[in-house]
């Protein structure tokens, strides 16, 4: 009894501490432009296509992203409809490569209530792979079920959480 | 060295619990040994508690397959329990474990050196294994420690019982054994426990070493001093892990103490009954948003508190959110992420003995007379019935400098308003609506909102006569209405009720202080020293008994207002007379005429408060005239120009 106590303890303790701190880990990492899974800029489109949370590295023409943005929910929208409504149930959440641009790529994911997340990242980021950004769409589907879980979260409001924004900032690009 | 007796006797113990098993305990290592059991074994009971002893044996730093290899041998999975003997085997197991023998009876037979446990925070840079042994092994503590070893080891006794000695007035001796497990004590009172700590010399309990030993983190070892100090630190933490912050716990707001759990655990309850169950989110919501916390704090405060992210608050979760909730409230900002004293395991571990109350209201009584010392201090002219606790709060609030006691002080509030809704949240536990217990839940809340902005002087209800019965004059009725508000913000105390023949002096100086100067001995020279003449006056009169009778009797008999100044003026002057076939009357309306002279002495002390605030007024305006005149006449010779 004494000693199944520590080991319990230990295990959750080790279980618990990715999750109090979500993106530290990456958000130390400096960007060598590369090999890390960095994206440009990121945001979330709600159900009725306005932002809910959209966030680009700073030092470029932030309004520039937040066109693309916007551009790219038209695919996504294409990309939906196109399955049709006999796939609706085995659609996948992760879109894939929304459209290619000379400077950057634009990927998407749709969850089962609509919510988008649109995801630029640059083209010289070729060492990412499909599966990077599946990951990184996971991550944040999942914080973003987290977010919801908050009661003093209303849905379709934009979206002020400290965990989330520590979350994507580990996946924005390290711009010094 | 009472740990020693019990020392050798668990010794003996060993040897005959064994069953045979001679256990050759050197000198130190008998002692070090009953050392380690008594704390985590209270000298009441007859074994040590399994997670005191889990926790220690980690603290050894072993693997847990060693650790329960050891539990296996020792005999403690046998008996089911770690009893003395038991508890020494394994010592001296994880001894040769950490030498590196293997885990076997035989291998304890031979001298070895003492078992080390690291990080403990009950440990203490004084439990060292022999300097030798030190491969690898992180230690926090400065290494010049490890000649004083021995040194240490015998300080250990004397140290122990100074530092027993505070925790005695806080923990009451009736306390279960869980008090030194979590060590529950208000960061709030380590101010009067350095008051107690100088107080008490003489040894107490020794269960309670576990309170002092911890802090080894600290680092702050060494002069003897220096130890007395940190001792205070060191037993306001509330150690059950291998935590190694270098916080001062005296100073940390996120560690609940133990009222404030039994508030949490009691609000808890009237959302949710079951305490094992969860609060859902939006009754949760419902709760905390009567916290009057803007939505984006109280959304990041359940972020930080619901670390499951389940939507729902269990038990821990929900008194960590409640933490923060009120740190919040007394001004501090929220963490960017939930401080490990407010992890759910944590609390959970904490609330594993959830209702023994240890200090609950021993150190609350302890709060009280500390709380009511600066209450007196700041209202030593009025009377104390008829301040609310609102006002006696905020006054804590504002004399309350630092944060800490601010915090103390917010949260002796707490316990107050606990009491009172420990009360309403039994009647009402059954009660589907949770609306009554959390409105009242927030009376708290709203007493830290006064308290953070408590800078405002608190004005404390009005008294409840504002209107003279009897022996009034019109005029100042009415002069006392119109003052009323003005007063108010300014009220002066009258004076002491324990002089009772006074007022009829006072009562005279009521009207106008014209009359004052006939009356008194003393010529009041200014205005401003009429208040305090008239309370000199008042004070200092000698000729009290039969002068009141005198003055009684004669006011009843004529009743009018306008009258009774003079007669008192009169009747005073002699201020001899001898009224004694008066004083069987006198006595029946002897208590009315005291209710009305009570009523004139206020209204007299807020007068003359008027009175001095309006002169000083007056000379301020004085002061401005003046600079507006000089600067008249420094423009005048311009404009002539």
């Amino acid at each position: 009894m004494a000693t199944a106590g520590p080991r319990a303890h230990r295990a959750s303790r080790e279980s618990r501490s990715p999750h109090v701190t979500p993106g530290r880990g990456g958000a130390g990492r400096e960007d060598g432009g590369g090999g890390d899974k960095m994206a440009v800029c990121i945001a979330v489109i709600a159900k009725e296509n306005y932002p809910l949370y959209i966030r680009s590295v700073p030092t470029e023409n932030e309004l520039k992203f937040h066109y693309t943005v916007h551009t790219s929910l038209d695919v996504v929208d294409e990309k939906i409809s196109a399955m049709g409504k006999a796939l609706v149930d085995q659609r996948e959440l992760y879109l894939g490569l929304l459209y290619p641009t000379e400077d950057y790529k634009v990927y998407g994911y749709v969850t089962n209530s609509k919510v988008k997340f649109v995801m630029v990242v640059d083209s010289s980021n070729t060492a990412l792979r499909d599966n990077e950004i599946r990951s990184m769409f996971r991550k944040l589907h999942n914080s973003y079920t987290d977010i919801m879980c908050n009661p003093f979260y209303n849905p379709g409001d934009r979206i002020h959480s400290r965990s989330f924004d520590n979350m994507v900032n580990s996946m924005m690009m390290q711009v010094c | 060295m009472e740990q020693g007796a019990v020392g050798g006797s668990a010794a003996t113990a060993a040897t005959a619990g064994t069953g045979g098993l001679l256990l050759p305990l050197s000198e130190s290592e008998q002692q070090r040994y009953s050392e380690l059991f008594s704390r985590c074994c209270p000298p009441p009971e007859a074994a040590a508690g399994g997670s005191s002893v889990g926790e220690l044996f980690r603290a050894s730093q072993l693997p847990p397959d060693t650790l329960h290899q050891i539990t296996e041998v020792c005999g403690a999975k046998r008996v089911g329990y770690f009893g003395p003997a038991q508890f020494y085997i394994a010592l001296k197991l994880i001894a040769a474990a950490q030498s590196g023998f293997p885990v076997r009876i035989e291998s304890i037979k031979n001298e070895l050196p003492l078992p080390r446990f690291m990080a403990l925070k009950n440990d203490g840079e004084v439990r060292y294994g022999t300097p030798a042994e030190l491969h690898g092994v992180k230690f926090q503590v400065p290494h010049a420690t490890l000649e004083k070893n021995s040194y240490k080891r015998t300080d250990e006794g004397d140290k122990q019982e100074p530092k027993s000695p505070p925790m005695s007035p806080i923990c009451s001796p009736p306390a279960s054994p869980s008090t030194y497990q979590r060590i529950p004590l208000s960061y709030g009172y380590g101010k009067s426990r350095s008051g107690l700590e100088q107080q008490h010399g003489a040894p107490y309990e020794v269960r309670h070493p576990t309170h002092q030993q911890d802090g080894s983190s600290t680092g702050n070892y060494g002069a003897k001093p220096a130890f007395a100090c940190s001792t205070l630190n060191r037993s306001l933490s509330a150690e059950r892990e291998q935590q190694d912050s270098s916080a001062h716990y005296s100073d940390d707001p996120w560690r609940i103490t133990e009222e404030q759990r039994d508030y949490y655990v009691n609000q808890f309850r009237s959302l949710q009954p079951d305490l094992n169950s969860f609060i859902s989110g939006s009754m949760a919501k419902n709760f905390f948003t009567k916290s009057k916390l803007p939505i984006p704090e109280l959304s990041h405060i359940w972020e930080l508190s619901d670390v499951d992210c389940d939507g729902a608050l269990t038990l821990p979760e929900f008194c960590a959110a409640f933490h923060l909730v009120v740190a919040r409230k007394n001004g501090y900002q929220l963490p960017e992420t939930l401080p490990e004293t407010l992890l759910p395991e944590y609390l959970q571990a904490a609330s594993l003995k959830p209702m023994r109350e240890c200090a609950l209201f021993d150190s609350y009584s302890e709060s009280l007379p500390g709380g009511q010392q600066t209450r007196d201090f700041s209202r030593t002219e009025k009377s104390a019935e008829e301040v609310p606790d609102n006002s006696a709060l905020l006054q804590d609030g504002k004399k309350d400098d630092k944060q800490a006691l601010k915090v103390s002080t917010a949260l002796k509030a707490i316990p107050k308003e606990f009491q009172h809704l420990t009360v309403k949240t039994a009647a009402q536990e059954s009660n589907a609506l949770k609306a009554r217990p959390r409105s009242r839940s927030y009376s708290s809340t709203s007493i830290e909102d006064a308290m953070k902005k408590g800078e405002e002087p608190p004005t404390p209800p009005p008294r409840p006569q504002k209107s003279h019965s009897r022996a009034s004059s019109l005029d100042l009725n009415k002069i006392f209405q119109q003052n009323t508000q003005a007063v108010r913000s300014g009220w002066l105390p009258p004076p002491p009720p324990a002089l009772p023949p006074r007022p009829s002096v006072s009562q005279t100086e009521q009207p106008s202080e014209v009359e004052l100067h006939p009356q008194m001995n003393r010529p009041p020279s200014q205005a401003e020293e009429n208040s305090s003449a008239k309370k000199e006056v008042v004070l200092s009169q000698p000729p009290s008994k039969p002068t009141r009778r005198k003055l009684r009797t004669e006011a009843q008999g004529l009743e009018t207002p306008e009258l009774s100044p003079t007669i008192n003026v009169t009747s005073s002057l002699p201020a001899v007379k001898p009224h004694l076939p008066v004083q069987k009357q006198s006595s029946k309306q002897k208590r009315a005429i005291q209710t009305a002279i009570r009523k004139n002495k206020e209204t007299n002390a807020v007068l003359a408060r008027l009175n001095s605030e309006l002169q000083q007024q007056l000379k301020e305006v004085h002061k401005e005239r003046i600079a507006l005149e000089t600067q008249l006449e420094q423009l005048r010779p311009v404009t002539v120009l």
